[in-house]
């Protein structure tokens, strides 16, 4: 946990008699609980604008004062299904940004006055981790919260004890994971892709060196923003990360700086085709 | 639910050939590589079926015609085509850049969604279902 003192839990239900008696029960068991009324205001108090993600904030403090969501599933301006799914999508994009570390995931736990197996499948999909049939007794909830917070505990102290890149900085040259997700383990679709990937990144490259050559700064800026548009797509996080970082500094006017980070791109470049290469030859991909 | 038409615009082929992986099975996707093609195969949609695609997933930084340009054009020809609003394409830009600029004027030239690339296909699948024109998949 990143804060120290109590549990926290987030509590959103829109029945104001259901908010208070479940305030009261998760109090009694020691944790401590922020109650909203429904799924809108849930995110927000996670630091997440359910109009907008990309309007979310980019301080993780608020997101991370939370050990659990505790949310009902029927509520007006927003259920759980969708406060939910959006949380997910959300978290998806801070790992992408790098502002959470991939095995951080708010534990969530739903709760429904409708049987649980009409149900389940739906919190599921959403992102949930478990439901609660109401009603409930205080000892049903406490074992429910007790065991997907050590679950989630269990999951950071194992990612934790992961050997580490030496850099910590470093991110994968490619990421295995996402990648087949990506091609939906279609082992011709990648082929096909990581061929277009191969092939073609050399040739945007040697457009970047001819740009840095040039200082034209707008040339480089759209060749590392081709780079880093496939490198996305193959996992290539690092090569993706370097490509950016140059566009960047090139949009913005730093040709000197984006020239002298070509080196890093292409370095980044080497690292993920030959990872890649291994990863085809091995057989480790679909 | 009927087979979709589905334009996918990008200069890169890696993220045209994923989003067509990921959108095949909906129905028929036309893969262009520029904003000048898209522009060419949405008024040939027009002209010929005299209806709009139903979804167009496109990338914004690409050289000639960017995507709000194409964007524009879109909203542009579907009024002179007298499409209405209920009918005119549900447009996702698929683009790198996360940026407030980019992102307002996606919206203020009136596309639908703004998904940040690499999209996961569930994200995408998600989207399609809040707009209603895929069901949700399981």
């Amino acid at each position: 946990m990143v804060h120290s003192g109590k549990i926290r839990i987030l509590l959103a239900e829109d029945d104001t008699v259901s908010r208070t008696l479940l305030d009261h029960m998760i109090c009694g068991l020691g944790y401590s609980v922020t109650a909203v009324a429904n799924g809108a205001e849930a995110l927000r108090t996670l630091g997440i604008n359910p109009d907008c993600l990309e309007n979310s904030l980019r301080s993780m403090a608020a997101y991370e004062a939370f050990d659990l969501m505790l949310i009902d599933l029927n509520m007006p301006d927003m259920d759980g299904f969708e406060a939910v799914a959006l949380l997910r999508s959300m978290e998806e994009r801070w790992r992408g940004n790098g502002l959470l570390r991939p095995d951080q995931r708010l534990p969530v736990v739903g709760m429904s006055a409708t049987n649980r197996a009409s149900e389940w499948d739906a919190c599921q999909n959403a992102g949930m981790d478990e439901l609660l049939e109401k009603p409930f007794h205080r000892d049903r909830l406490g074992a429910v919260l007790g065991q997907q917070l050590d679950q989630s505990r269990s999951a950071a102290q194992t990612a934790q004890a992961l050997p580490q890149p030496a850099n910590p900085d470093e991110k994968p040259s490619i990421n295995v994971a996402w990648l087949r997700e990506a091609v939906n383990n279609d082992p011709d679709l990648l082929c096909e892709v990581a061929a277009d990937f191969r092939k073609l990144t050399p040739v945007y490259l040697s457009g970047l060196a001819a740009a840095a050559s040039r200082r034209s700064g707008a040339d480089m800026a759209q060749s590392a923003h081709k780079i880093a548009g496939s490198a996305s797509y193959l996992g290539a996080e690092q090569l993706c990360a370097e490509a950016k970082a140059l566009e960047r500094l090139a949009r913005e006017g730093h040709t000197e700086e984006a020239a002298q980070a070509v080196s890093l791109v292409q370095t980044a470049f080497d690292r993920a085709d030959a990872r890649l290469a291994d990863l085809l030859q091995e057989g480790l991909l679909p | 639910m009927s087979q979709l038409r589905i334009l996918i615009v990008d200069d890169e082929p890696v993220a045209g050939k994923i989003m067509n992986s990921y959108l095949k099975s909906f129905g028929t996707c036309d893969v262009v590589t520029s904003g000048e093609e898209a522009v060419a195969c949405f008024e040939a949609m027009l002209q010929e079926q005299g209806k709009s695609y139903d979804l167009v997933c496109l990338d914004i930084n690409m050289p000639v015609m960017d995507g709000h340009t194409v964007l524009k054009k879109i909203r542009e020809m579907e009024e002179e085509y007298d499409i209405p609003p209920s009918d005119s394409a549900r447009v996702i830009m698929t683009t790198l850049m996360n940026d407030a600029k980019n992102m307002s004027d996606a919206f203020l030239n009136r596309c639908e969604i703004y998904m940040v690339k690499p999209i996961r296909k569930v994200d995408l699948l998600q989207q399609l279902s809040h707009l209603g024109i895929v069901e949700q998949a399981s």
